[in-house]
């Protein structure tokens, strides 16, 4: 083993996975920014938010579009992100969204390499206000996965034990419940998922009620789990 | 302002106000028109601005959600009968219900109503099926598309000649507002729950083949009854000269769109009820919000096709008429074109169409490169369809070219480019372009005294036509533009210590202090 490659082992990156959901228009300009700093990864893909009510979910107001952007960064360069997409997108009002990141905690060594040498270009971030991610380790992401359809059960458990809102995206089941093959084709059910980010101390009565209503016996056949989330922004 | 009620009503307002502008701008510029007209013109905007949103929202509620259902539905049962069975049943109701299908059955006198409409259907359901097993068979869209466009172009060699613009026309006009959402939304539904890698660019080219069946049976129809005329009757402006004219005569035609649009939505309706019965696959909740969204969806299009016929028709015919009169009536082509450019955007369809391809790719193909195709596209239509007014050029030799080349692109495009494009075709000319586009052609033709059915018919069919040229296109230049990011990216060839995978838990002390 070459001594660089010792030295490099002993000291760990730190990297994080930012996770931005935002309306589509609001994710775009922050990709866009992410691309012209070269952040080597980041992925788009649609969701969208759940109603705040009833009524305005049977009128069809109720649920927005939303874009999920998920990209790979060192942690120092991470939280100084969040900060500054708290500003430029202002986070936190009304229909803006939320960010958050995600602690990785293993990563092949060409794509850390690649991705460390963003605390490199520190230069144009070093401008940013320091301090303002004080929010570390204060939330949770609390993932369902629940049978299509279900989603507005999900969140109407989770509302009751202190979550604000949620995003929704579909997914296919590759689980052995699968429905089966039909003329070569593998045929999956969807599933739906619910992101919902909030203060860390509820996220056992979120996962709670959600277990409840939809647990595995539930016919919505659900699974609910967390996250920790290290840095957030955008929530109260 | 609730972000949805702004998001639609943005939506909708962009999609009416370009062409509004356009037209009245082409009228004080150009061909001063008579205020009675520009009046109706001006109302029958603010009425598709509010249907336009409705329909939208409602398709977004009801349609979608429904057609995605039986598609993922029918394709878990894993039984080829039942998907054919139902793949066949839809197509026939829902193109019964199109309300585009009975004007045109109007215009052919020749063929009794039931007939045509009969035929059509059964042409619809057909092809609808022949889709649905294409995706099974696993046949590439493009060659299937190449074997029946031969199939027809040789069959229309067969039809009287007069007759092959409006069958071609036909194709268009049938997968309409109501259609179009709905076999989308079905196709996305077959297509999401499969896990291969051919799944997102099955989703599209349903309405594709859909729209093949009704030229055919229009053209068989041709063979059978000797037709050699149609009906096209030119809507002329009422005379008004009141407020109250205007609202009077608004309201003479209202009811009739009231009692269409409801013979077209009940059949839907009656499915929705049925397959909700036999599966319980919506909740409460989620009943209740389809029925609204289909309240909306009623509303919608009664105020947007009542807009659109009393409105905007006349002073389509109008407009044509007065730029082929002019002097230099060249001017007719670039005019058109610019119509051309905008009208796409308030073909209700359209914008659903874009939300689901946008969601099926994952945004990468965004709504507005679509938008912007679909403008090229038609611009270039319906100055191709103003050149034929002014020269009479036959229709063959548009159509043949266009469509080789077409075929030609879809073998050298990705796969999902081809079914979003020749989705896209039949989507592009809807109402607005049955009701604005062919009056204005029709206008112009009458007034340089050429042949109706040769030259002023055939409209629909370039507007279906061109955007399958354009959003494959767009779809080469995506490939080529991955194909120089794929050589952007240094070429593996690094040392072994990059296959390492670095174990980051517990990470650096450093970073811990410093942040923590």
């Amino acid at each position: 083993m070459t001594e660089r490659k010792m030295a490099e082992m002993q000291k760990k990156p730190a990297l994080r996975l930012l996770f931005l959901i935002s309306t589509p228009k609001l994710a775009a300009k922050a990709s866009e920014q992410l691309a012209a700093e070269n952040v080597p990864m980041q992925h788009l893909f649609r969701a969208h938010g759940t109603a705040s009510s009833e009524i305005m979910d049977m009128l069809g107001l109720g649920s927005t579009e939303k874009t999920v952007l998920m990209s790979m960064m060192p942690k120092r360069y991470a939280d100084k992100m969040i900060v500054r997409l708290r500003r430029q997108l202002q986070l936190g009002s009304v229909n803006s969204g939320v960010a958050f990141t995600i602690a990785i905690s293993g990563c092949g060594a060409k794509m850390t390499r690649l991705i460390e040498t963003l605390d490199e270009q520190d230069a144009p971030l070093g401008a940013e206000p320091e301090g303002k991610t004080m929010t570390e380790n204060r939330y949770a992401m609390i993932l369902a996965i629940v049978d299509q359809g279900y989603s507005e059960d999900v969140m109407c458990a989770a509302r009751g034990a202190g979550a604000t809102g949620g995003t929704v995206f579909n997914t296919r089941s590759v689980s052995g419940e699968a429905v089966g093959k039909f003329w070569g084709a593998s045929v999956q059910e969807v599933r739906e998922v619910v992101m919902i980010l909030a203060e860390k101390e509820y996220r056992l009565p979120i996962i709670k009620a959600i277990e409840q209503q939809c647990g595995v016996s539930s016919p919505a056949h659900g699974v609910a789990l967390s996250l920790p989330v290290d840095a957030a922004a955008g929530l109260g | 302002m609730n972000p949805k009620l702004k998001e639609k009503t943005v939506e909708s307002l962009s999609a009416v106000l370009p062409i509004t502008f356009i037209v009245l701008g082409i009228s004080v510029l150009f061909v001063p028109l008579e205020l009675n007209a520009v009046m109706l013109f001006l109302v029958g905007a603010v009425l598709l601005v509010i249907g336009m949103g409705f329909f939208q929202l409602g398709a977004e509620m009801a349609m979608t959600p429904l057609g995605e259902g039986i598609g993922m539905q029918i394709s878990r049962t894993r039984k080829v009968g039942i998907i054919l069975l139902v793949g066949f049943l839809m197509g026939f109701l829902i193109t019964i219900s199109e309300p585009d299908l009975q004007v045109l059955a109007e215009q052919i006198p020749a063929i009794p109503n039931s007939v045509l409409i009969l035929t059509v259907a059964v042409g619809v359901g057909l092809f609808l099926v022949l889709a649905i097993l294409r995706i099974i068979f696993r046949i590439s869209l493009s060659t299937l598309l190449m074997f029946l466009y031969a199939a027809l172009l040789l069959l229309s060699f067969f039809t009287p000649t007069n007759f092959v613009a409006i069958a071609f026309d036909s194709g268009g006009v049938t997968t309409g507002p109501m259609t179009v959402p709905f076999i989308i939304a079905m196709g996305v539904g077959i297509a999401s729950i499969r896990g291969d890698k051919d799944a997102a660019s099955d989703s599209f080219g349903l309405v594709a083949l859909s729209s093949v069946g009704p030229v055919v049976a229009v053209l068989l129809l041709g063979n059978f009854y000797a037709v050699n005329d149609t009906v096209y009757e030119t809507a002329s402006v009422t005379d008004v000269t009141t407020t109250r004219d205007v609202v009077i005569t608004f309201g003479r035609e209202f009811p009739a769109y009231i009692r269409e649009v409801m013979v077209s939505l009940l059949p839907i309706i009656a499915v929705m009820a049925l397959f909700q019965l036999l599966t319980h696959r919506y909740k409460r909740q989620q009943v209740r919000r389809i029925c609204i969204g289909f309240a909306y969806t009623y509303i919608g299009l009664v105020l947007f096709l009542c807009g659109v016929n009393v409105g905007f028709s006349p002073v389509g015919t109008l407009l044509g008429s007065r730029l082929a009169e002019l002097e230099h009536n060249w001017i007719l082509i670039p005019m058109g074109m610019a119509i051309g450019y905008y009208i796409v955007k308030a073909e209700p369809a359209i914008q659903v169409l874009n939300r689901q391809v946008e969601s099926v790719t994952s945004g990468a193909v965004s709504a507005k490169s679509m938008n912007l195709c679909l403008s090229v596209g038609v611009a270039v239509s319906v100055g191709l369809a103003m050149l034929r007014v002014l020269t009479g050029i036959s229709i063959y030799r548009i159509i043949i070219p266009g469509y080789v080349i077409a075929l030609i692109l879809s073998r050298l495009v990705p796969k999902i480019f081809v079914g979003i494009a020749f989705d896209s075709g039949g989507v592009a000319s809807g109402p607005m372009t049955s009701t604005f586009l062919l009056p204005l052609s029709i206008g112009a033709c009458e007034a340089v005294g050429g042949n109706l059915m040769t030259d002023a018919f055939g409209v629909v069919a370039l507007v279906a036509l061109t955007p399958l040229i354009a959003v494959q296109i767009m779809g080469l230049r995506y490939k080529w533009k991955l194909r120089r990011l794929a050589t952007a990216v240094p070429a593996g060839g690094a040392a072994a210590e990059d296959d390492e995978i670095l174990d980051l838990e517990g990470e650096d002390e450093d970073d811990r202090a410093e942040n923590g």
